[in-house]
């Protein structure tokens, strides 16, 4: 079980850099979308008090 | 699609299903391409990589020649909804270019030997993100919205020149960057079992990009809407 | 199309074909600089100082890689299959590092024509396929 974790993390060595790739992508996409969520949350906010 | 509450309405109904398409195929695309792929005869499996970083640099300039288009029909026939459209864009577009240059620097540490080179398709891939960075910034810096519209449009087509320097950038000069892998005149010199999940995965990053997108163009029509009658009877019980 | 309409058209379509000919124009001017590195036969045909940096690059020459025992010397000969340079470095390789693959050396050109290099790149080739594959065609070819 603890020697399958590690092939999937590290790979053939170098994994880490594939894994931190496809991290990184996750982070810049869910910081975008989260950003987008919470202009319309103030959006919203706004427009009641208009 | 005109009106911006037609828009709104309409959008409401399509963007839980770009979201769901979205993660259906990165889900299934990056699994694929990560865990189930064969490994590379000569990189091993630093290659896979390639499953974030292609995707990432493919939409980094077909965003912009999106935005150009934008910009094309909000010149010539002053549609407003276009104008929005590149500035919902923009920072998407910005976003996958950065993701390209970091999971680039990644990939070259463990197979060239170092992290940055000045080569050609390097330098011209930084020159595009700073376009972004300038479109953003004078989009900012600009307070009449017609008007920022306006000079962002002419200069995202300014910039639309950078493309073909990027793409063609292995081609004229000696780069550290392979060649292209995928080219239209002759087949992919990869095999179809690594290049499928490819396939899915950018399939995967253009739904991404229309859902990130539609949630932008959403926020900008009820921020440039948001004294309108349509506005107030959607969010003011 | 209403008169006014196509004259901004047209308008727009002169700042692409400006923007495209300035690109072009600092592009071509630029064209040399923008090479990363020069084949070993482009090396040996200038006249280069012993003191500047310039990188070379090409294919390393089957049969060539010598490495020390004791150290972390290596020599190897670059090849564009017309001229070769002989290199000389002293650190780690880059794990695609191999012969017959495509390298980039950084150094100096010594005046008895070797070259010593400070940083070895390795540059790899736009073919993706499993081992399996790669070995078939090995066979085969």
């Amino acid at each position: 079980m603890l020697e399958n974790f590690n092939n999937l993390l590290y790979m053939d060595g170098n994994g880490l850099f594939v894994w931190f790739c496809m991290a990184f992508f996750v982070l810049v996409v869910s910081l975008n979308i989260l950003y987008a969520i919470k202009k319309k949350r103030q959006l919203i906010k706004l427009i009641r008090s208009l | 699609m005109g009106s911006p509450p037609l828009f709104y309405r309409w959008s409401s109904k399509i963007m839980p299903w770009l979201g769901i398409l979205a993660i259906i195929f990165l889900s299934i695309g990056l699994f694929w391409g990560l865990l189930i792929a064969p490994t590379d005869y000569k990189q091993g499996d630093v290659y896979r990589i390639l499953y974030v970083h292609v995707p990432s640099a493919i939409l980094g300039q077909s965003i912009f020649m999106f935005m150009a288009a934008c910009g094309l029909i909000n010149v010539v026939w002053r549609a407003k909804i276009s104008g929005m459209m590149l500035k919902s864009a923009a920072p998407i577009g910005m976003s996958f270019t950065l993701i390209a240059l970091v999971t680039g620097s990644v990939w070259g540490k463990p197979t060239w030997g170092t992290w940055w080179v000045w080569d050609a398709r390097l330098t011209s891939t930084l020159i595009l993100f700073f376009i972004y960075a300038a479109l953003i910034g004078l989009y900012s810096s600009i307070d009449d919205k017609t008007k920022a519209d306006r000079a962002v449009s002419i200069l995202s087509i300014v910039g639309l020149a950078i493309i073909p320097v990027i793409k063609k950038s292995v081609d004229w000069w000696q780069t550290l960057h392979q060649p292209s892998t995928f080219t239209l005149t002759s087949s992919p010199s990869m095999s179809p079992d690594m290049y499928q999940p490819l396939l899915l995965c950018v399939i995967g990053f253009y739904l991404i990009f229309a859902f990130t997108l539609t949630l932008n163009l959403r926020n900008e029509v009820i921020d440039r809407e948001r004294s309108k009658n349509w506005v107030k009877q959607i969010f003011v019980n | 199309m209403n008169p006014l309409r196509k004259q901004r058209l047209y308008a727009l379509i002169a700042v692409l074909i400006g923007s495209l000919l300035a690109t072009w124009l600092v592009v071509s001017a630029l064209s040399e600089n923008m090479n990363l590195f020069y084949s070993p036969s482009e090396i040996l045909k200038a006249d280069i100082d012993e003191n500047v940096l310039i990188r070379a690059g090409g294919m390393v020459k089957q049969g060539s890689i010598e490495k020390s025992k004791d150290s972390l010397n290596v020599r190897f000969t670059v090849t564009d299959y017309q001229n070769e340079l002989i290199i000389n470095y002293e650190g780690i390789l880059p794990d695609l590092f191999d012969e017959n693959a495509g390298v980039v050396v950084r150094g100096n050109l010594k005046t008895d024509g070797s070259f010593k290099a400070i940083e070895v790149l390795a540059k790899h080739d736009e073919n993706y396929m499993p081992p399996e594959v790669a070995k078939l065609i090995e066979a085969n070819g």
